[in-house]
């Protein structure tokens, strides 16, 4: 129900890099299937660290998508991840490069930030280092140490760095920003790109997100967090959103991106039309605890994004919930979920692909857009199942999907994102006709 | 549920922070800037001393208010965090809003910053976590002993989660990193935030601190920092046929953005009006603005579209101005490409030439600067203003400030990575 004459906003293109394969059609077909993308192993060693389950994508050969070998050497493997599936997404939607005003076409990127290769420091610092007990050396590190470092080290950890790339691709000169929002950051890109062309702003837009937890940095930082799975059971087991059992997230790694356009100019050039998002909306806790959580802003993200598409809850289908499958999180979410749908909160499946793929931080936003898609397109054939939702939490009474795929026609999908701070992020997407 | 009809709201600015390397204040820093004073000098916060460039633009005397924070917030705070919650604290004083969330529709108010995340002892810490471990035993015992608040330390959304923690935000919150241009985009998205009626206050602007040896290294290797190093307080020269690249610097900037009809009603200071924003990507190089200064142009073309204001009504420029030669040309190729025949009769300056590059927090301490010039009439000057070069041939306010009627200005950001934001500020009129 959008407001007479404004821009309509449809997807126009997807592309997924993940623990469940590096295309859509792969991620739809194992969330279909009820498939787990968790294992064991990861490019990192995980020898030293107390995580022994990860989601990891697979058989990932960069060349495939980035031929050139010079922007190669100024990306680390996360950043391929993200311009690999913005590569799958603009080919996708078969848009060529001077086709449209480039001040028209939008880019925006949820990202994890300033995040360099470590690794390429080591030599400066044992130059700087070389007493085993002493003091770092700075002036040893100024004089002999900078020049062993590779000079595009500040390059390679921009935190802008995949925006810059995407950019590129379409020789892209309009509207853009590049969200660190941790969970909810991917999912922002895609709600600021629906603004920008529903507003006026842009015709065109490539937004999407990526993000690793299978980095040694990232590890590091998360492991002593309390918020990681650091379980060793089977891997297929490890990621219990909503589940009497759960135990934290688990470490993963991918991207997804997707093409936004407005909806005549697609249908002129009779584009394939995945389908439309109606809505945005965010909140936030504004609290200063942690875990930081609250029903209060899940809700508040979900109200605001039903306002946004002039919608009201008992208009929606199905949920994909943020479920990062903590104890905390999805307590806050799921009371938010029956608050806002009060007593049609159980005939509303409720699923969270976080089950299968661990969380991809900035990158789960629009790989669960890119899943909606799915259900509300009929390539999954309806609502995934929640893996290892074998006892839901019996405080948290909502329908969630369990066992198979549920197959209902959904039409109208809510999809939730957070950060680990806790603001949310929500998109409502709808079938195309 | 409030229904978002009201488009086209007016957002002005009711309240400012800073602390820079010229102030600790916002009128200090204003004051060091109309006399023309430079805040950058040698590097103390660490041994620099055989750095190829070691000056920057230091918050020396820094005194960081300890006031307990809640809810163990002291340990997400680095240095770059400190100065951002102590400019945050002077801007919601400022408005009017110490009790942030109480005093206002909690619902209804954000926070939108541009900053990054940081790791401020990446050397000790890889020192203890990967160099000196001899076995995978040692291994495991160093990443045990990593504090649980590592996560949030160093992630960039912290101080975005600090400042609406503090202050109980629970609308819109945002984190931009786009470098240099991060907190002017995190400006012009707050604006529309509020102008798109998501929002009725936004707390918005940068943090900034890269005083650190791996961060300067990379800077030195990436040949973007000035070697002026025996002559600090001319380093930073924009425009100037001499410049050499920029001074890295530090700094928090914060301002209150509310509705207009928000902050009239409940009778707050205005000290001027966001009027428009323009964003664009370069799609260029990683590291440069195109010679013709094309994206550039396209930010500055944009927002005064989106300001309705043609160059008739810009009435000075506060200028990116690195004080790298490429910038600084490609700036005014912009300017000349966007003003027409009016660039030359309009004051261009760049502060930076005083407070140094504040890099993720430069966008908003010039935004600030900028709203400044409009209340008390004053254009800050560009100090170091030598010898003409070719390719820079504008009015640059060169070394002295003046005294001059402002009711428009366009402020500039550009960064490494291709984007361009330009915020156009404007003297408040009902």
């Amino acid at each position: 129900m959008s407001r007479e004459g404004e821009r309509r906003v449809v997807i126009t293109g997807v592309g997924v890099v993940s623990p469940l394969g590096c295309s859509a059609e792969e991620l739809w077909a194992a969330l279909a299937a009820g498939r787990s993308g968790l294992g064991t192993e990861a490019h990192l060693d995980l020898t030293p660290f107390r995580t022994k389950v990860c989601g990891a994508v697979r058989d990932f050969n960069a060349r495939r998508f980035i031929a050139d070998p010079k922007s190669l050497k100024l990306m680390t493997r996360p950043v391929r991840l993200g311009v690999a599936a913005a590569e799958l997404a603009i080919r996708d939607a078969g848009i060529e490069a001077g086709a449209l005003d480039p001040y028209r076409i939008a880019t925006f990127v949820g990202s994890p930030g300033h995040a360099g290769d470590r690794d390429e420091l080591l030599p400066a610092l044992a130059a700087a280092a070389r007493d085993r007990n002493g003091h770092l050396d700075l002036k040893a590190f100024g004089a002999e140490g900078i020049a062993t470092i590779n000079p595009l080290w500040l390059l390679k950890s921009l935190a802008n760095i995949v925006l810059y790339f995407v950019s590129l691709k379409l020789g892209a000169q309009g509207t853009n920003a590049n969200f660190c929002m941790s969970g909810a950051g991917g999912t922002m890109a895609i709600g600021e790109a629906f603004r920008a062309i529903r507003g006026g702003a842009a015709d065109l837009a490539v937004a999407g997100g990526y993000e690793s937890l299978l980095e040694e940095e990232r590890l590091e930082s998360f492991e002593p967090s309390g918020l990681l799975y650091l379980g060793d059971g089977p891997a297929a087991a490890a990621s219990r959103p909503f589940d009497r059992d759960r135990g934290g997230f688990v470490a993963a790694e991918g991207a997804a991106f997707l093409v936004l356009e407005e909806r005549d100019a697609a249908r002129r050039r009779q584009a394939r039309i995945y389908g439309e998002i109606q809505g945005y909306g965010m909140a936030n806790p504004g609290v200063a605890e942690r875990p930081s959580e609250t029903a209060a802003a899940f809700l508040g993200g979900m109200e605001a994004c039903l306002n946004d598409a002039r919608r009201d809850p008992w208009e929606l289908d199905a949920i994909y919930a943020y479920g990062l499958a903590t104890a905390h999180a999805d307590r806050a979410e799921a009371e938010a979920i029956k608050q806002l749908l009060t007593a049609r909160a159980a005939y509303v499946p409720v699923t969270a692909v976080k089950s299968a793929t661990g969380n991809l931080l900035a990158g789960s936003g629009p790989l669960e857009t890119v899943a909606a898609l799915g259900t509300i397109g009929g390539s999954i054939g309806g609502v995934p199942a929640i893996l290892n939702c074998e006892h839901p939490d019996p405080e948290l009474g909502l329908d969630y999907v369990r066992g198979a795929t549920r197959a209902i026609a959904a039409r109208r999908v809510l999809v939730n994102s957070a950060s680990l701070a806790g603001t949310t992020a929500s998109l409502l997407l709808e079938a195309a006709n | 549920m409030k229904r978002n009809s009201n488009k086209g709201r007016r957002v002005v600015v009711t309240g400012m922070g800073a602390v820079t390397p010229v102030g600790h204040t916002v009128e200090q820093t204003w004051e060091s800037l109309k006399a023309g004073r430079c805040g950058i000098d040698t590097l103390s916060i660490f041994d620099a001393s055989t750095f190829e460039t070691r000056i920057g633009g230091e918050v020396r005397g820094f005194q960081f208010d300890e006031r307990p924070l809640p809810g163990g917030l002291a340990d997400v705070l680095d240095r770059k965090n400190k100065l951002g919650v102590a400019a945050a604290r002077q801007a919601m004083a400022d408005a009017g809003l110490e009790g942030g969330g109480a005093q206002i529709d909690a619902s209804r108010f954000g926070v939108s910053l541009g900053t990054e995340g940081r790791r401020d002892r990446l050397l000790p810490e890889l020192r203890q976590r990967k160099l000196l471990p001899a076995s995978l035993e040692e291994r495991r015992q160093a990443l045990r002993a990593v504090p649980p608040d590592e996560y949030l330390r160093y992630s960039p959304y912290g101080l975005a989660y600090i400042l609406s923690g503090l202050w109980g935000a629970r609308g819109p919150i945002m984190t931009i990193s786009t470098a240099c241009t991060s907190s002017s985009q995190a400006l012009g998205f707050a604006f529309n935030k509020i102008r798109a009626g998501e929002a009725d206050v936004m707390l918005a602007g940068g943090a900034e601190s890269l005083m650190e040896p791996t961060m300067v290294a990379a800077f030195i290797l990436l040949g973007a920092l000035s070697k002026r190093n025996d002559e600090p307080a001319t380093a930073s020269r924009p425009f100037d046929l001499t410049r050499d690249g920029f001074v890295l610097a530090e700094g928090g900037a914060m301002l209150v953005l509310e509705d207009a009809w928000h902050a009239y009603r409940r009778g707050a200071r205005i000290y001027g009006e966001i009027a428009g924003f323009g964003c664009s990507i370069n799609a260029y190089r990683i590291t440069d603005s195109p010679p013709d200064g094309e994206g550039p142009y396209l930010a500055m073309r944009a927002a005064l579209e989106d300001a309705a204001l043609g160059p008739e009504d810009v009435d000075y420029i506060n200028a990116h101005g690195t004080s790298t030669q490429q910038n600084d040309a490609s700036e005014t190729a912009a300017i000349k490409r966007c003003l027409g025949n009016r660039a030359r009769e309009v004051p261009v300056s760049s502060t930076k030439s005083m407070t140094g590059h504040m890099v993720n927090a430069a966008g908003a301490i010039e935004a600030i600067i900028s709203l400044l010039a409009i209340r008390d009439g004053f254009v800050p000057p560009t100090i170091n203003y030598r010898t003409p070069d070719p390719a820079c041939d504008l009015d640059y306010v060169p070394n002295q400030g003046r005294r001059q009627t402002v009711r428009t200005v366009l402020s500039n950001s550009f960064g490494f990575g291709g984007s361009n934001g330009t915020l156009v500020l404007r003297a408040y009129v009902a």
